[in-house]
């Protein structure tokens, strides 16, 4: 058995403000006696549902806050980490989920942002001969010369692991590193991983996505609202067994199917063309189905779901909803006929964060509410509160900021904001995307009840076994148009599915 | 027991001190000066304090539409000047009927506002480049159709809107002023059009996507402090009984700003409040009415401007970081 590198014990953190600092008058603890450890030579994987504390914890190995209690060994030494540059010297690589590239310089620059090869003056040909390598050694063709905002989310990542790993780490934190990777970058990590292993360096690897964890993991640990759950050897990892740690109890049925087709048409494209370029794209939602949109980021799947709602421009085809074609789409009008998108990226697009829960509720029906133009504050909150209970949402009352809320309450107010303006017809672009397992079942129940209600439904995402557990039919995307539509139940697989994606 | 109800008690200080911000200001000041100047408190001071906040509390109002949206107005001072010049050529030299001229010069505004809008809008060159632009523009055609030249003495038909007394000291100018901060009250805080244009400062993305028709509201925003603009340059014409080209200027539309930052309204937009912009004006002209008092150097309003501008940007950054 390798040694034992990282150690962590009675770890306490108590809730703390943006700079890490306890606040005053509480004491909750966001980490109550965690224990933690990593081998050398080992990926650990850490997995827990949001809130459970697992960015807590990376955050006080990463030296981003400091540990209130407990004891902390790294390399045989006591550390107490107050700042990042403290890990960073240590050997800890912190990879994070949102990434943190400065876009408007180009990769060369950001791996030697801050250690410019020959100080002030740097010598930008030496930096971009190193840079080069550096890539070309994990076997990442980028040109170090291109601009971070011109790569896409996927490269941008992969500049960021490469910088991780050029600062010497010995041990790489991986923060859901796969969100936004296609699954053969997905591969090309996880053998970058396995090679790291091979010299040396351990991971700590974060992930919600429970098919990639056997293939790389060696041991995993489960948190629970800040609890230490347990570790365990890969080997005996099953999904159930995962699955009734995370959440503390047995879940029995992910997905619930409840609803039936109905056979009147509520949504048609026909010939559409997302850009001048792509094949042609047709497609039909019926009353009460889910229908499921497949394919790899990048595919084209949320710019047909905005084209649709007339947010990104189309080139030639026709939409028609409800049997009426739909000229010039915008959201006002389709809103008003009870079309709806629910946006993947519910902090920009999904919920203004600084109003509270109501007010983001309302947003979308207020002319609907309030005629007279008079917001009645006392009708908002009850319609909030409607939300709230028929949702589950987690909260302190209806006039809490949606920012303070987590991932999966945020998406179920962005939910409710379209569930009170009278959706019939909802585009859904990765309603699941970084909820915890808990929250997750409760919106596919909801997506279900609202199916069985009628509502026709078509839900992006790029999970498979959600687009396999909760679809009626299924279309994948590839290269901005439809490739393959599977309508039999039986014929829904992973492998049928990846096959036609790429 | 005794112990947390004296915490909420500060909690509950606290809160107000930071919902209130403008009028906590206001009082700590005016207790300053009333205990270090000896004639600042006395109720002629207030009226007149109270007079000279009128008219800039009405473009407060109109520029807070526009802050809210994320953009800014610089163009608003010089509508001032050609609104005032507009309704002394209309009244004065045309003899065009009072309530026409007025009906026109408020239109002349929304035509002015919606120039800035529509560029900002659909042409999208930034707020601070397309009002800096027509605000020059603006100041060129003010004294083009004027010749530079002012119009002294104002008809007396036009003079009594704005002049005739009331409540002992007041006048209807101060009248005006409140109404107008009554329907923006009603506008920002309780209808659904303040909710939507707070909603598309703070996240244009989402409210374009809940279906508010976001180049309408941000047409509208630079509209409606165009309008009042024009309002506060007949209204100012009034009171010096004299329409001038040069009437506002930059100076104004700073002194406006400053009041609007005062009140709390957010140079990043999304975050403005009506009382919050009548505490900001009243404070800043009791700054300036210190001064007077004091004998102090005229110029030194100005820096306390800059300084007040500076440090709200800086607190509000602190603030900002902290959420």
């Amino acid at each position: 058995m390798n040694k034992t590198i990282l150690n962590m014990d009675h770890i306490v953190k108590y809730i703390f403000d943006a700079y890490g600092k306890p606040i005053k008058g509480t004491n909750v603890k966001i980490l109550n006696d965690v224990h933690f450890d990593v081998r050398e030579q080992e990926v650990h994987i850490l997995i827990g549902e949001n809130g459970a504390g697992k960015s807590t914890l990376m955050k006080i190995i990463g030296g981003i806050i400091p540990h209130d209690e407990g004891t902390f060994e790294l390399f045989g030494q006591q550390v107490h980490f107050t700042n990042p540059r403290q890990s960073q010297a240590m050997g800890i690589g912190f990879i994070h989920q949102e990434l943190d590239l400065c876009t408007n310089l180009d990769v060369a620059e950001n791996l030697f942002l801050g250690r410019e090869i020959g100080g002030v003056l740097a010598d930008k040909k030496e930096m971009y001969r190193r840079a080069h390598e550096m890539l070309m050694q994990l076997g990442f063709d980028i040109d170090p010369h291109t601009l971070v905002r011109d790569l896409s989310t996927a490269q941008q990542q992969i500049v960021e692991i490469v910088k991780a790993i050029s600062y010497d780490s010995k041990i790489i934190i991986m923060d859901e590193p796969t969100a936004s990777l296609t699954q053969s970058e997905i591969d090309h990590l996880f053998e970058i991983i396995r090679s790291l292993k091979e010299k040396g360096v351990s991971t700590i690897y974060i992930s919600h996505r429970f098919e990639e964890l056997k293939q790389i993991g060696d041991r995993m640990t489960v948190l629970r609202d800040g609890c230490f759950v347990g570790t365990m050897d890969m080997e005996d990892f099953t999904y159930d067994k995962a699955i009734s740690m995370m959440v503390g109890r047995q879940l029995t049925q992910m997905y619930t199917c409840t609803h039936k087709p109905q056979s009147e048409e509520l949504l048609r494209v026909e010939n559409l063309k997302i850009s001048p370029r792509t094949e042609p794209i047709n497609l039909t939602v019926r009353k009460g189905e889910v229908v499921g949109l497949g394919g790899l980021v990048g595919s084209g799947r949320t710019e047909l779901a905005k084209s649709i709602f007339g947010v990104h421009p189309y080139y030639g085809g026709s939409i028609y909803y409800k049997g009426q074609e739909i000229r010039k789409p915008e959201p006002k009008k389709l809103i008003d006929a009870g079309l709806m998108y629910l946006t993947e990226d519910r902090k920009t697009e999904g919920l203004v964060l600084q109003k509270d829960i109501a007010q983001n509720i309302t947003l979308a029906s207020l002319g609907k509410l309030f005629p007279s133009t008079w917001i009645h504050p006392k009708t908002e909150e009850s319609k909030a509160d409607e939300m709230i209970e028929r949702l589950n949402i987690i909260c302190r009352g209806a006039r809490q900021k949606t920012g303070t809320l987590s991932g999966g309450n945020q998406q179920k107010v962005v939910l409710g904001k379209w569930l009170s303006t009278g959706a019939q017809m909802l585009i859904l672009d990765e309603p699941t995307r970084g909820v915890d397992v808990g929250a997750k079942a409760e919106i596919y129940e909801i997506i279900d009840q609202l199916a069985a209600r009628g509502v026709g439904i078509l839900m992006i995402s790029s999970e498979l076994p959600e687009l396999i557990g909760m679809s009626d039919r299924i279309y994948v995307m590839r290269r901005g148009t439809i490739s393959y539509e599977m309508t039999d139940k039986t014929e829904f697989t992973q492998e049928g599915i990846l096959a036609h994606t790429v | 027991m005794e112990k947390t109800n004296r915490i909420s008690a500060g909690e509950r200080i606290r809160n107000f001190v930071k919902e209130n911000g403008s009028f906590v200001i206001f009082m700590l000041i005016c207790l300053l000066a009333s205990c270090t100047i000896p004639r600042f408190a006395s109720i002629k001071n207030f009226a007149l304090i109270l007079k000279q906040a009128a008219i800039p509390i009405i473009g407060c109002l109109g520029m807070t539409c526009v802050l809210m949206t994320g953009g800014i107005d610089l163009s608003l001072g010089y509508m001032i000047g050609l609104s005032s010049i507009s309704i002394g050529l209309l009244i004065k030299t045309y003899e065009v009927p009072i309530a026409l001229s007025i009906c026109l010069t408020l239109l002349l505004g929304a035509a002015v506002g919606l120039i800035n809008g529509l560029c900002v809008q659909k042409i999208r060159v930034p707020a601070f480049i397309t009002t800096l632009g027509t605000g020059y523009v603006l100041l060129g055609v003010a004294q083009i159709i004027s010749n530079g030249a002012s119009i002294n003495r104002l008809p007396q038909a036009f003079l009594i809107l704005g002049k005739t007394k009331v409540l002992g000291k007041l006048n209807t100018t101060v009248l005006i002023s409140l109404a107008f901060c009554a329907v923006f009250y009603y506008l920002l805080h309780c209808s659904t059009f303040g909710r939507r244009l707070s909603a598309f400062g703070l996240s244009e993305p989402t409210s374009r996507l809940s279906g508010i028709q976001t180049s309408r509201i941000n047409i509208s925003a630079y509209v409606i402090c165009a309008v009042l603009a024009s309002v506060c340059g007949m209204l100012l014409s009034i009171d010096v009984n004299c329409a001038q080209p040069t009437m506002g200027g930059g100076d104004y539309t700073f002194t406006i700003i400053t009041g609007c930052v005062l009140g709390g309204v957010s140079l990043f937009g999304g975050v403005g409040s009506v009382p919050g912009v009548i505490f900001g004006m009243l404070t800043l002209k009791v700054i300036n009415n210190c001064i007077n008092l004091m004998n102090a150097p005229y110029y030194l309003g100005s820096a306390i401007q800059g300084i007040v501008i500076l440090l709200d940007i800086i607190l509000e950054n602190i603030k900002n970081r902290k959420l």
